[in-house]
């Protein structure tokens, strides 16, 4: 009996292998291929916007990804706009990523136009495998900086040190170092880094380019120079804040909540997106921005927009890429308080007031973004050791 | 490929029967309808739920685009790197081992909990006189149909302390201290499991508690075992098929649960597999993505294992026969009402709490404030609201009754496919005599569960993403996500079905067979007749799973279709926490209108007997 199961067992997994087999003869990664020639050329285009408008207008429908739930606002307005029907789909980088690459390995193009706020997986992952085309429209090159143009970039996404303006009059530190040490332990709300890549691209940021400014708060703060076993000052900065107990949300709505709810005697003070601030209003939060504070008063992360190779209406998606750029189609974004790449166009006031606090801002570098990508995991590993 | 055929009746192997040679023994097997309707079961989920498994697994060790500069190999040849960073790098204790022991652990517990407060009331609802069984056998499936993380909200608004910050939680503001180890970590998912995972146990034991036949109990009685013994030697063993599968679902269920852990663990350093599988997803890592997924379908698969095992014994306990009567009620006498306190107390627990503070959410116009004047109505019916992007009621909002047509109708049409479905996998698992085949489909239909959603999800895209041979390209269709959907309920479907069909004897069908009743009329007249009840719960199941189910959804669905679970999210993801709240209520109110017409239609009751 005992030899029959066996036998019985090594028929299932044989049976099971056979199908997975012949299953995944079609499933595996299929090689890249885009018909990226094909299409290329027509992004290298010096149309006029009426030419571009006339030729769009011939196509669609299109759908557009991004990671915010506003574009499909944006993408009605489109349509309302210049008649072309568009959809706007919400999904989060990496799901955007997965789709963008297995439509583009299928030839199966559903999202013509994608913005993702994951740059390092954007250069690294779809513009090498011809997934995805930048494209910049020539009419607005001149007011987009030249760092920002490839991969094109469509918005900064700012977060600020945020305080609980309920108890405290104004921001109860004022160097970024004072969030490690003991009187903040267990009371700096983050978002999860070992899960963000936003966060564990702005670290790796400061370590390219906001290292002396690191370095120069660490002296203002402590009166003495920076001695760190490890790379760098930014690497002390984040080991040490890692083991100081923070309190780690998975999104930025946590970390409202948690620095900006009333009645709160001790609150703790938090890294939140300019586009919380809205909870001032809607849900009666004390928030405010922590001005003064060296070296900087917050994050600006890019995201990028760009156009799927293989998609069958390359003008519409161009006109789209055009439209986002402008202050029309670009407004039911930066009413958050995010920041277009189009210096044309005039911010808005926000509840965070951003364009306040444009000087104090760390932006990214898009120079950066390759290393980025690269020390994603070093940074993901030293964040998870120094928080045990 | 080994092929194994024996005889359809189990008992009476004879050693001679071996030597007969696999050519005869498979036409022998195939004259069987059951094994070719195995075959073809096998073929159609071999493409839908193994190939895209498959696919996702290879991730594990080929390198991933992007990655191909860090590897030093180009992307798509093969690679241990992912396997040394996951199992034998400087974070593996804290990303995998640390992870699978909490893992482990609290699914063992889980199901231990579960069992333990499950099937005693399983047996009050099946065959006891308990006053308002009939209502408490709807009524505490109602867990099962909020979305686990309503708990995780319900627990940290109750018992949250300044740990996380924000406002302070109500236990909090009545001035009592709330410690760490209460509101976080692993006291609080166990009991959430515990309270999450009951209605599997209920569902599936009260129904096979419902066909134990009493003669067994009484002629043990008659000679004198006490009531101790019978449970435990005639009771126990013929409930262990609903067992195990209760059991097996709760262990997946709790492999792959992400929510509840990740909100309720990290605030005090407790993680599980899921959380690492999470966040390798979120920060770009397929890889090593794979390489934990790999690692969760290996243990469900063991989970599996064991399963198929035991059931292999059940063949010898056939219940639903047909004939005679079946269990007959006991009167409580005056453990009546000791009794009724107690499901009560459960039910108040289980459901009450949690949803009555999800609705108490969508009430209060700046959360946890407690005056009269902090109540409104606006959320569900105000019209003009300051919440721009939702900006009239839930009731009254037309994107709120679209998403709902959309999530009726197909998931609807995806559950009752998975319950068909189910029951002929259940259909081949007993009946066929070569039993590879059944055991191959049960092992099949159940890889969905053990796979993250958006894995899953990705990888059947990918497949159906371009027409190969007779399958049509139906990425970008309504079709694709029913087909998705069927996918991932399949293992409630094929489990209920299984289990039911296990109990049930074969004399009828033979009896009809000996007639000259050919198999279609035999199966229509006789069996599914006989099994409308586990048809129900095998529709049931899958429908109540995939109106909540999200990452499918998500990735899958057409673009610009909205479905509650997707509004829901887009609502959480502009802020608006209270409608986003009043949608889940929603979902469960169709998760419980459901069960009420699936009741209805198909005449089937929980708490009475098979003939009512």
């Amino acid at each position: 009996m005992k030899h029959r199961s066996n036998r019985r067992v090594a028929g299932a997994i044989a049976a099971v292998l056979g199908v997975a087999l012949l299953a995944s003869a079609c499933a595996g990664q299929p090689p890249a291929d885009t018909g990226a020639d094909i299409t290329n050329e027509v992004f290298d285009t010096e149309l006029t916007l009426d030419e571009l408008i006339e030729r769009a207008q011939q196509e669609g429908p299109i759908t557009v990804y991004d990671g915010t739930s506003k574009i499909e606002e944006m993408a009605e307005a489109f349509s309302q706009e210049y008649g072309i029907e568009a959809t706007g789909v919400k999904l989060d980088a990496s799901e955007a990523i997965e789709l963008v690459t297995r439509e583009a390995q299928s030839g199966n193009v559903v999202g013509d136009v994608v913005a993702i706020s994951d740059l390092p997986a954007l250069t690294n992952q779809l513009v090498p495998n011809g997934f995805i085309t930048n494209y910049v429209p020539a009419e607005l090159e001149g007011n987009i900086d030249e760092s920002m143009r490839d991969p094109l970039v469509l918005i900064t996404d700012p977060a600020f040190f945020t305080y609980n303006s309920e108890t405290h009059d104004s921001c109860p530190i004022d160097n970024i170092w004072q969030l490690t040490g003991s009187e903040w332990t267990g009371a700096f709300a983050i978002d999860d880094p070992a899960g963000s890549n936003a966060t564990l691209d702005w670290f790796s940021q400061l370590e390219q380019f906001g290292e002396d400014d690191l370095a120069a708060a660490y002296e203002e703060q402590f009166d003495e120079p920076l001695q760190t076993e490890l790379d760098s000052a930014a690497a002390e900065w984040v080991s040490r804040l890692a083991s100081n107990d923070p309190i780690i949300t998975q999104s930025s709505e946590e970390a409202s909540e948690a620095v900006g709810a009333l009645g709160q005697e001790n609150p703790p003070m938090g890294l939140m997106s300019s586009a919380k601030y809205r909870n001032i209003d809607e849900k009666g939060y004390a928030l405010a921005v922590c001005e003064g504070l060296e070296p900087f008063t917050g994050r600006a992360a890019p995201k990028g927009i760009a156009i799927a190779t293989g998609t069958e209406s390359p003008y519409a998606a161009m006109l789209f890429v055009h439209y986002a750029l402008t202050q029309e189609g670009i407004t039911p974004q930066i009413d958050d308080g995010k920041i277009s790449s189009n210096s044309e166009i005039v911010q808005p006031d926000d509840p965070a007031h951003t364009a306040d606090h444009l000087d104090t801002l760390f932006f990214f570098d898009n120079a950066g973004l390759d290393t980025a990508w690269a020390d994603r995991e070093g940074w993901q590993d030293l964040w998870r050791t120094s928080a045990r | 490929m080994a092929i194994e055929v024996e005889r359809s009746t189990p008992e009476g192997v004879e050693p001679g029967q071996r030597a007969v040679r696999w050519p005869r023994r498979a036409a022998i097997a195939l004259r069987n309808p059951a094994t070719l309707l195995g075959l073809v079961l096998i073929a159609f989920f071999g493409y839908l739920i193994v190939a895209p498994v498959v696919s996702m697994l290879l991730g594990a060790v080929q390198v991933a685009f992007g990655d191909d500069a860090r590897i030093g190999a180009p992307a798509g040849s093969l690679t241990s790197y992912y396997f040394e960073r996951v199992f034998a790098s400087a974070v593996s204790d804290i990303t995998f081992y640390e992870p699978l022991r909490n893992t482990l652990l609290l699914s063992l517990a889980a199901i231990v909990l579960a069992l333990a407060v499950g099937v005693p009331v399983a047996w009050l609802l099946s065959r006891t006189d308990l006053p308002g069984r009939r209502w408490f056998s709807t009524a505490l499936i109602v867990p099962y149909m909020l979305p686990a993380w309503t708990y995780a909200f319900a627990w940290l608004t109750i018992f949250k302390n300044r740990r996380v910050g924000g406002a302070p939680g109500w236990v909090e503001s009545l001035g009592i201290a709330v410690p760490d180890w209460l509101a976080y970590g692993p006291l609080p998912i166990l009991i959430i499991f515990t309270l999450h995972f009951i209605p599997f146990v209920i569902l599936l034991v009260t129904n096979a508690m419902k066909n134990l036949p009493d003669d067994f109990t009484e002629a043990a009685q008659v000679l004198g075992a006490s009531s101790a013994v019978r449970t435990r030697k005639i009771i126990l063993p013929l409930l262990k098929p609903a067992l195990l599968s209760a059991a097996t679902l709760i262990f997946a269920k709790a492999l792959g649960e992400f929510g509840v852990a990740y909100v309720l663990g990290t605030p005090a350093g407790f993680s599980v597999l899921s959380t690492t599988l999470y966040q390798s997803i979120s920060t770009q890592q397929p890889g090593v993505a794979a390489v934990i997924a790999t690692v969760m379908v290996v243990l469900g698969s063991l989970s599996v294992y064991v399963d198929v095992r035991f059931l292999r014994e059940m063949k010898r306990f056939a219940t639903v026969s047909g004939r005679g009567f079946r269990g007959r009620t006991r009167s409580l006498g005056a453990r009546r009402w000791p009794a009724f306190f107690g499901v009560t107390g459960l039910f108040s627990l289980s459901v009450v709490v949690p949803l009555g503070v999800l609705v108490l959410s969508t009430l209060m116009r700046i959360p946890g404030r407690f005056e009269w004047s902090n109540l409104t109505l606006d959320y569900w019916i105000g019209r003009n609201l300051p919440t721009v992007g939702f900006s009239d009621g839930i009731l009254v909002n037309p994107k709120t009754w679209e998403a709902t047509w959309n999530t009726v109708w197909m998931v609807g049409i995806a559950a009752i496919a998975a319950g068909v479905l189910g029951m002929l996998v259940g259909y081949v698992v007993a009946r066929s005599p070569a039993r590879w085949i059944g055991t191959t489909l049960r092992t099949v239909t159940f890889m969905p569960y053990l796979l993250p959603g958006i894995a899953f999800a990705v990888a059947i895209l990918s497949l159906f993403a371009v027409q190969r041979g007779p399958v049509p390209a139906l990425y970008g269709t309504a079709l694709l996500l029913i087909f998705a959907m069927i996918a991932d309920e399949m293992p409630f479907a094929s489990r209920a079905g299984t289990s039911a069909m296990m109990q049930m004897g074969r004399e009828s069908e033979e009896a009809a067979q000996t007639l000259g009743v050919g198999w279609l009329q035999r199966m229509r007249r006789i069996v599914l007749p006989m099994q409308r009840n586990a048809l129900a719960s095998a529709i049931l199941l899958p429908f109540i799973a995939g109106v909540q189910g999200l990452s499918l959804v998500i990735i899958l669905a057409t673009p610009g279709t909205q479905l509650l679970t997707t509004l829901s999210m887009t609502l959480v993801d502009n802020g608006y926490t209270h409608a986003s709240n009043g949608v889940v209520v929603l979902i469960c109110l169709i998760a419980l209108s459901g069960t009420w017409l699936a009741r209805r239609l198909l005449r089937a009751d929980l708490s009475s007997g098979l003939g009512s």
